[in-house]
């Protein structure tokens, strides 16, 4: 090993990071080169120097009464936390009855869309992770107005819902950007949102479900996929998109927080889907049933019935 | 005689004031570095520490625990600084002086916590957080690459860089007349030389 191989590695064999092998390559190197012994040295001093001053910098130093406001509560939340646990299992035996039977027969309901759930539940962490906090998307977010018109017109739908400022039992959601991103096979309407100190993702994404998934399995919150990196979604399938929360926030508090944002919103979604779908009878006359009354007598309405405009 | 599958309590929490609350000081060092505010910094060790209370039966005894709380920590303040508008990964000071790495001047010998502070404090804020992690909190490579959400090879380069870059910061600083900044026997008596190590 030579002087310009030490210095290559020498970063690596500060912090130890090194083969056994390669690290007694160096010190035989440095045993016979004053040059890099030097520079190796310097290296460690400035590095030592570093973790000195950092730690013993006044301005650094936490107040002495802090260490004892946060032990008191911490100790607080973990008896609260201990006490929530055991009023909570005495019920558990209970409820593991009732809730085995509706979770088999919810799973059979499923099932049969776990693979899709699990790939979408992939898709919305990695948008999350990669646009929310990271802001590290391969193509840069569009406007929801632009994405309505080019992607999907339930985007603009997002413009103005959620609201700004949401009122929850457990403290504020506020609305901090909207937009429309990539990410994997889905696009999404996404709006970003601070809670409780953490980022939260509202994901809207077409479904892929049949009109049979979509009546078989009720718009409720759930969660779907597997945690990733302390990530999870939890997801209300409405007829014809999907609305998505994503964060490290707890599964229950998620699924709380997708009762007051989601829900709504799949509602207002299914309108906008219904409005689109339904016949447009307006723009040919009278209401659909006066046609249907008239056509008893008017056989030459009944040609009205048989027009089926082509969907938006 | 702990019942079986039921968490006592005292056990519990006994488990987790011994592995968990002494890092509370390293924590909130971290914190205060980065928030520059010490109510947001005792924030941020609030947050993390409750996060950690919530999922300590993830913990593995054993494992390093300081590298556990640094993740939360570092997701927090992250979290944090997205909220605040502030993200540092847009101008990815990897991409930024990918070929300008400074020349690299011998370390001084008269090495003052306030200079070595000051000089770490002008590098951008993804160079400040590897050197940090890694050369303070003496975090392996893995373990700063999981708490900061980035590559291997990423950490190896920014630690390379900013350790250079710190060297050139200390030699400018370390250049400037002695009349534009504390002389020696100020900084001493405020902070005390620092010990070769």
């Amino acid at each position: 090993m030579n002087c310009r191989d030490v210095r290559e590695v020498a970063d690596s064999f500060l912090c130890e990071e090194l083969l056994t092998e390669t690290n007694h390559e160096i010190l035989r190197h440095l045993e016979t080169c004053p040059t890099c012994r030097t520079e190796i040295d310097a290296r460690r001093r400035l590095r030592g120097a570093l973790r000195t001053a950092f730690n013993r910098a006044p301005d650094l130093q936490p107040a002495g009464e802090f260490a004892d406001r946060l032990r008191d509560q911490l100790r607080q939340a973990a008896v609260h936390r201990h006490r929530s646990w055991m009023f909570s299992s005495r019920w558990l035996a209970l409820a593991a009855g009732v809730v085995l039977a509706a979770g088999i027969t919810t799973a059979i309901l499923l099932n049969r869309s776990s693979a899709p759930a699990e790939a979408l539940a992939r898709d919305a962490i990695g948008d999350h992770r990669n646009c929310a906090l990271k802001y590290r998307l391969v193509r840069t977010p569009v406007p929801l107005e632009e994405a309505a018109q080019r992607f999907d017109s339930a985007f603009r739908l997002l413009l103005n819902a959620p609201p700004d400022d949401i009122s929850t039992p457990d403290g504020p959601a506020r609305v901090v950007e909207r937009h429309s991103c990539e990410y994997g096979a889905h696009r999404f309407g996404h709006v970003i949102l601070q809670y409780r100190g953490r980022v939260v993702s509202l994901l809207v994404t077409a479904n892929d479900r049949t009109a049979a998934d979509a009546e078989s399995v009720a718009a409720i919150p759930r969660v779907i996929g597997r945690p990733l990196d302390g990530l999870s979604v939890v997801s209300v399938n409405g007829s014809r998109h999907a609305v998505m929360l994503v964060s490290d926030l707890e599964k229950n508090e998620l699924t709380q927080l997708a009762g007051i944002v989601s829900l709504p919103l799949v509602e207002r979604l299914a309108d906008v889907a219904s409005d689109r779908t339904k016949p447009t009878a307006w723009l040919l006359g009278p209401p659909i049933q006066k046609l249907a009354w008239d056509s008893d007598r008017r056989p030459d309405l009944a040609l009205l019935f048989r027009v089926r405009l082509p969907q938006p | 005689m702990v019942k079986q599958g039921a968490p006592h309590e005292s056990d519990a929490w006994a488990a987790f004031e011994g592995e968990v609350l002494p890092h509370a000081d390293r924590l909130f060092r971290l914190a205060m570095w980065f928030e520059r505010n010490r109510a947001d910094a005792e924030d941020v060790v609030q947050e993390t520490m409750m996060q950690a209370l919530r999922s300590f039966h993830r913990y593995q005894p054993g494992t390093n625990c300081r590298a556990w709380l640094t993740t939360i920590l570092q997701r927090i303040v992250s979290n944090r600084r997205r909220a605040k508008g502030r993200s540092i990964v847009v101008d990815d000071p990897d991409d930024r002086i990918a070929n300008t790495e400074p020349f690299v001047p011998p370390v001084p010998q008269d090495l003052t916590d306030e200079l070595v502070l000051r000089s770490l404090q002008r590098l951008p804020t993804a160079f400040q957080e590897v050197i940090l992690l890694c050369d303070v909190e003496d975090l392996s490579y893995k373990e700063a690459a999981e708490a900061l959400a980035i590559p291997i090879g990423t950490v190896m380069s920014r630690l390379h860089r900013g350790r250079a870059q710190l060297r050139a910061e200390l030699g400018a600083t370390d250049a400037i007349p002695a009349g534009r900044r504390p002389n020696g026997e100020e900084l001493a008596s405020a902070h005390g030389k620092v010990e070769a190590s």
